[in-house]
């Protein structure tokens, strides 16, 4: 007749209790300015304050980099401000991408921010993402406002 | 021919010429890196105990469980994309061998076969040195010193799992994967030493140690997503992260005094997991 010890039961506990305290040691803390910095420019130069937000959020693989090019859209330094001022958009060609002085009128805002009427029912970008946050929007705006200028 | 050559390649859009892959070098605290962090400790090849009283010249062979505990979707989201589909198995199952040579020096060997467990596939290889030496008021101290590598592989960054979530993932799904599932690969590679000290209670045939010991990691996360030719879509970048770190370590091995023997060790990285391995080996003496 097999014998149940009371070092048998207890291994079958500390082993269950075991499995019950593993777990991660780690919060999620994304950061939402994704390491840029979370302020409005006021006059924002498109070099040092708009492409920095390109280049984390926009230009990335499998989205606006060269290779990929998502919806004919390529936002790498090398060309992103000839890609976006003036040009038409390929999901919706009765907008330009970005009018300058008029950021009401100009795709990129409407389809970075949080209005999906104004987007037309299209996804909001970053897609799949956390959106931008409202400063980094806000020196977009302001930056087109002030004439979307390649300085 | 070598002139026709050039203008082939110079008439391909950029998207169809070869590129270098990007590598993005991270952080054990940012939201890739401790990613990277949680799974590299995860699989890490750690003793599970010191050898329980073995005599020389045996020869264990056994199978450790590895639990990886499930992260919630806010842990998976590691910052640029929607939350990453990494629970994809719940085990680790590494087969491995011990050899205890005389004067208390054990030889380890393990290796996780790749053979699909639940929706992983991992072929990762590990080998250890340790040596017992015995001390004070009977307890024995152990230094070990390991090392690992191998990889992992599963579809982490693209999963048809996306296509049950938000609109905007299955729309990423499309897009951006491809409507095909990844082929990412976790490569840990792993340099660790610790120190055990165990003190057996003979009455039940248990050997309790407690552990501490650092493990210089080298992890890089190849980004697998496919074309849908299939092939390799090599805009997506490789993700880097080398970090040394403390872990520690406390458990009990079991001999009943037959060929069986066992272990068990609740596992820390902090920072990245507590988790709990178990062994179980059958010893064969010369």
């Amino acid at each position: 007749m097999r014998r149940t010890t009371p070092a048998r039961g207890s291994r079958w506990i500390a082993l269950s209790l075991a499995f019950a305290t593993a777990c991660a040691d780690f919060d999620s803390g994304v950061d939402p300015a994704f390491g840029l910095p979370d302020v409005v420019v006021a006059t924002p130069s498109f070099g040092a304050d708009i492409q920095p937000i390109l280049d984390r959020r926009c230009s990335i693989g499998g989205c606006h980099s060269l290779a990929s090019a998502q919806g004919g859209l390529v936002l790498h330094a090398s060309v992103s401000h000839d890609s976006l001022v003036g040009v038409a958009s390929r999901l919706r060609p009765a907008f330009v991408r970005v009018a300058p002085f008029d950021p009401g009128n100009s795709w990129l805002v409407r389809m970075i921010g949080a209005d999906p009427e104004a987007r037309f029912g299209h996804q909001r970008m970053p897609l799949s993402s956390m959106p931008l946050t409202p400063n980094q929007i806000a020196t977009i705006v302001n930056w087109i406002e002030q004439g979307a200028r390649d300085n | 021919m070598r002139l026709a050559a050039a203008l082939i390649l110079l008439a391909l859009p950029a998207g169809l010429t070869a590129q270098p892959r990007e590598v993005q070098h991270h952080r054990l605290d940012d939201p890739e890196g401790r990613l990277m962090g949680f799974y590299a400790a995860a699989l890490a090849f750690s003793a599970v105990g010191p050898a329980a009283a073995e005599e020389r010249w045996t020869l264990g062979i056994g199978l450790e469980l590895g639990y990886i505990p499930r992260l919630s979707r806010e842990q998976r989201t590691a910052g640029l994309d929607k939350p990453e589909s990494s629970n994809l198995s719940p085990v680790v199952p590494r087969p491995r061998v011990s050899l205890s040579a005389p004067g208390g020096v054990r030889i380890e060997a393990s290796w996780v076969p790749p053979v699909p467990v639940f929706d992983a596939r991992a072929n990762l290889y590990g080998l250890a040195l340790s040596k017992t030496m015995f001390g004070y008021m009977g307890m024995s101290f152990t230094p070990r010193l390991a090392a690992s590598g191998g990889r992992a592989r599963g579809a982490i960054t693209c999963n048809a799992d996306l296509l049950r979530g938000s609109p905007s993932e299955a729309l990423y799904y499309g897009a951006i994967c491809h409507s095909r599932e990844s082929d990412d690969h976790l490569e840990p590679r792993q340099l660790s030493g610790e120190l055990l000290v165990s003190r057996p209670v003979r009455a039940w045939g248990l050997t309790p140690f407690v552990g501490v010991g650092a493990r210089r990691d080298d992890v890089r996360f190849d980004i697998g997503v496919k074309r849908a030719d299939g092939s390799r879509d090599t805009d997506h970048p490789i993700l880097r992260m080398r970090t040394t770190r403390p872990f520690l370590v406390a458990g009990a091995s079991w001999n009943g005094g037959g060929r069986t023997s066992a272990g068990g060790e609740l596992f820390h990285a902090p920072g990245s997991l507590l988790t709990v391995r178990v062994r179980v080996d059958v010893n064969y003496n010369r």
